[in-house]
């Protein structure tokens, strides 16, 4: 490397720390095949953990905007759609202090393909008037209503520009009729989570495109404050009606819950196999460290170094190669996930059968999650060298000699 | 060696330090508050699942029978079989 | 300074035992130039590695200032390596990765020294073992001689009472070989204990080698011989 030496300008540091970036450089070769393949266990593993607990984090954020239940009307099993007389009685109910109906659905483009959801929203409500300040203002909104306009998520957009659909979409009606509607405006990138196949039409407009009844709802949502009323309220309401199915947040929350834990499902098994091939990884170190250090330590130890100081050096290479392969790996996915969004594995998470989803990933570092991958991923590493080590040092070294 | 080993940990250093700053001058608020204006305005908050018309768009915990696949329908749906 | 008495080493394998060292008594005192003379396998290296604390002995003594090295715990053992034993291998053994003063800063780094002290001494035994001049050079591309002299570096730069070769000349051209004799020369001078192991010729002659101690299948044989007596 460079021809001045040491003996020119000793570095102020101590002989040990000199060795120490000395042996790690100049043998840089015997490391860098288990730094790569650490890191990439380690960028995948922290990807998939910083991409799921992004996206459920983002839906906790919404949870106490849900509604707290949903009624729903069921047919032999299946969900229909509600009478819109179901309301008056539900706010009669005492504890419900929100009701809204709510109409939905999803329609299909082309051959089924792809499908948008179709949501309507009643533009009339102080409520929802109120909420949607943020992208319309009064007299937006009031040449949104005044012709046949709609909202849509980022994904829609995208999808109808790609099908030279730029400025409006012709639905086609159950009832045979085409109708015209302009895109007034596109929802904000930040919202595509849950909004990017979302068209939002007036009520009214809804109902024509997705061929429902005047006074027919897809289902009923219902706010009920007081959490002790709950048990309370969903009894009552489940009396109404026979044929009611009564949704509460507690069961939605669970669901996501158990969606993208990593204590379940794909990541689990990603988890196993990411400790499978660690351990295939350290049991490679470790026949290595056996087989090639056994001569090197033999060496140094004939030199005048006690166990103590060959350990010690081991012992830091080896915990330099652990950090820089958690930093980069980690670092780096944090960059692909949440600079990139995450481009091809994202696709995992929501799907790819359907539009594509640009969504946003806001940051979420679980540290507990990150610690504990470290400590998988260090300390049956450190053992894999420090124990072989360990082992040669103790014997006496006589084949130095040889 | 000691100075491609500073140079190496300075590099370490960059590089967390501009995670840290990406994560914490992210704009959380507002990503935070477009969704939560959108569930506001439309009672709605499923994921946006890019998903097949033949699997549901929406789910409860009910009819999640495969948490680490939870679009895919349950092999006991008959409206599979059965025109709804 | 090294006193060996009824000394044995056995090696074990499977159900075989070779008995490589065979009673083995030898009196080496402070400053004395030692010829360990005999053909490949009759044991020298195994009696060097004992003395150096590298093996241990099956039976007998080993005392060196009076001390009884083979009962020692590690940390003792490799703290009188340090300070009193220098070796130098018969195949080098140099890191040939690391440049000529790297090699020689080795036993220095457990050492309480620092970078100052360090390399003031790896300076001076590259002078010693005249070497100066190729110390950046890594010492994978050094020839024989140049390793040699690199090797002796190292093992005097802790400044050891004591130095051990192991057929020291195997590797060399006469050239050399007559070099080495001559820093060997200048070691003992400098009043170092030096026992060398060697079935080269070379070494019958030596003005200032006290003795010659001839090893035949693992036991010191006849008479110790004085300098320049045929065998
Ligand atoms: N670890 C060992 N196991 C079995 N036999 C050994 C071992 N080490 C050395 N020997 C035997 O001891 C004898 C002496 O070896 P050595 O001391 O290397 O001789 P020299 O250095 O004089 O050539 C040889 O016959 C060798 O085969
Ligand atoms: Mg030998």
């Amino acid at each position: 490397m460079s021809s001045k030496s040491f003996l020119d300008k000793p570095f102020f540091g101590s002989p040990f720390f000199f060795f120490l970036t000395l042996e790690f450089f100049k043998e840089r070769k015997k490391h860098i095949g288990v730094v790569v393949i650490s890191l990439v266990i380690l960028f995948l593993l922290s990807s998939v953990l910083f991409i799921s607990s992004s996206i459920r984090y983002s839906i906790e954020q919404t949870l106490d905007k849900e509604p707290d239940f949903v009624v729903q009307k069921i047919q032999g099993g299946e969900r229909v759609n509600a009478p819109a007389e179901w309301i008056d009685p539900l706010l009669e109910i005492y504890g419900i202090n929100k009701v809204t109906a709510r109409v939905y659905g999803r329609y299909f483009f082309k051959a089924k393909r792809d499908s948008f959801l179709i949501v309507g929203v009643d533009f009339m409500d102080e409520q929802s008037h109120k909420t949607l300040e943020s992208i319309m203002d009064e007299t937006d909104l009031k040449s949104f209503l005044s012709s046949d306009n709609m909202l849509v998520g980022e994904g829609v957009s995208i999808y109808l520009k790609e099908h030279f659909y730029p400025n409006h979409y012709s639905f086609l009606t159950p009832k045979g009729d085409f109708k015209k509607i302009n895109i007034f405006k596109v929802l904000p990138k930040e919202s595509n989570l849950i909004a990017n196949d979302m068209i939002i039409l007036p009520m009214d407009l809804a109902k024509e495109v997705l061929g429902m009844g005047e006074d027919e709802v897809t289902d009923i949502a219902l706010n009920v404050p007081n959490d002790d009323e709950w048990d309370n309220v969903a009894d009552k309401i489940s009396a109404f009606y026979y044929d009611l199915r009564v949704v509460t947040k507690h069961d939605i929350k669970k669901a996501y819950e158990n969606l993208y834990n990593y204590k379940g499902g794909v990541f689990l098994i990603l988890f196993l196999i990411a400790i499978v091939t660690f351990v295939l990884i350290l049991y490679q170190r470790y026949a290595m460290v056996y087989s090639s250090e056994r001569r090197h330590i033999g060496l140094l130890r004939a030199l005048g170094w006690s166990i103590r100081d060959v350990l010690k050096l081991k012992f830091f290479e080896t915990i330099i190669i652990v950090i820089i392969s958690f930093i980069v790996g980690v670092v780096l996915a944090y960059f692909y996930v949440f600079v990139l969004g995450a481009p091809l594995l994202k696709e995992i998470f929501l799907g790819g059968a359907n539009m594509k989803n640009s969504l946003v990933l806001v940051p979420v570092l679980d540290f507990g999650v990150l610690s504990s991958i470290f400590l998988i991923y260090a300390v049956p590493f450190i053992a894999a060298v420090l124990i072989p080590v360990w082992k040669i040092s103790v014997t006496d070294p006589k084949e130095a000699m040889l | 060696m000691e100075k491609p080993f500073l140079v190496m940990v300075g590099v370490l250093i960059f590089m967390v330090f501009t995670v840290s700053i990406h994560y914490f001058t992210f704009d959380e608020k507002g990503a935070n508050d477009s969704l939560s204006m959108v569930v506001e305005a439309t009672q709605m908050a499923q994921p946006s699942w890019s998903v097949s018309y033949y699997e549901p768009r929406m789910f409860s915990s009910s009819n999640i029978n495969n948490i680490s696949y939870p679009e895919m329908l349950s092999t006991d749906r008959m409206d599979f079989v059965y025109v709804k | 300074m090294i006193s060996i008495e009824n000394l044995n080493r056995y090696f074990k394998s499977g159900d075989t035992s070779f008995h490589v060292l065979k009673d083995i008594n030898l009196e080496v005192l402070e400053g004395e130039c030692v010829v360990l003379r005999g053909v490949s396998g009759s044991g020298k290296t195994t009696l060097l590695s004992i003395m150096a604390g590298l093996d241990r002995p099956s039976s007998g003594k080993l005392l060196v200032d009076g001390e009884s090295i083979a009962k020692l715990p590690d940390l003792h053992i490799s703290a009188f390596r340090a300070k009193k034993i220098g070796i130098i291998f018969q195949h080098f053994n140099l890191l040939e990765h690391l440049s000529a003063s790297e090699n020689v800063m080795i036993p220095l780094i457990p050492s309480e020294l620092n970078m100052t002290e360090v390399a003031q001494r790896v300076k001076r035994s590259l002078e010693i073992a005249n070497i100066s001049h190729k110390a950046t050079r890594p010492a994978g591309r050094l020839s024989g001689g140049e390793k040699q002299r690199v090797a002796i570096a190292r093992a005097l730069v802790a400044d050891p009472s004591v130095i051990l070769c192991d057929e020291p000349t195997a590797n060399l051209d006469r050239d050399n070989s007559l070099k080495f004799i001559d820093i060997l020369k200048d070691l003992h001078n400098m009043g170092k204990t030096i026992i060398v192991a060697t079935h080269d010729p070379l070494f019958d002659n030596l003005s200032f080698a006290s003795r010659i101690v001839p090893m035949q299948d693992g036991s010191i044989v006849s008479k110790e011989q004085g300098v320049g007596s045929s065998e």
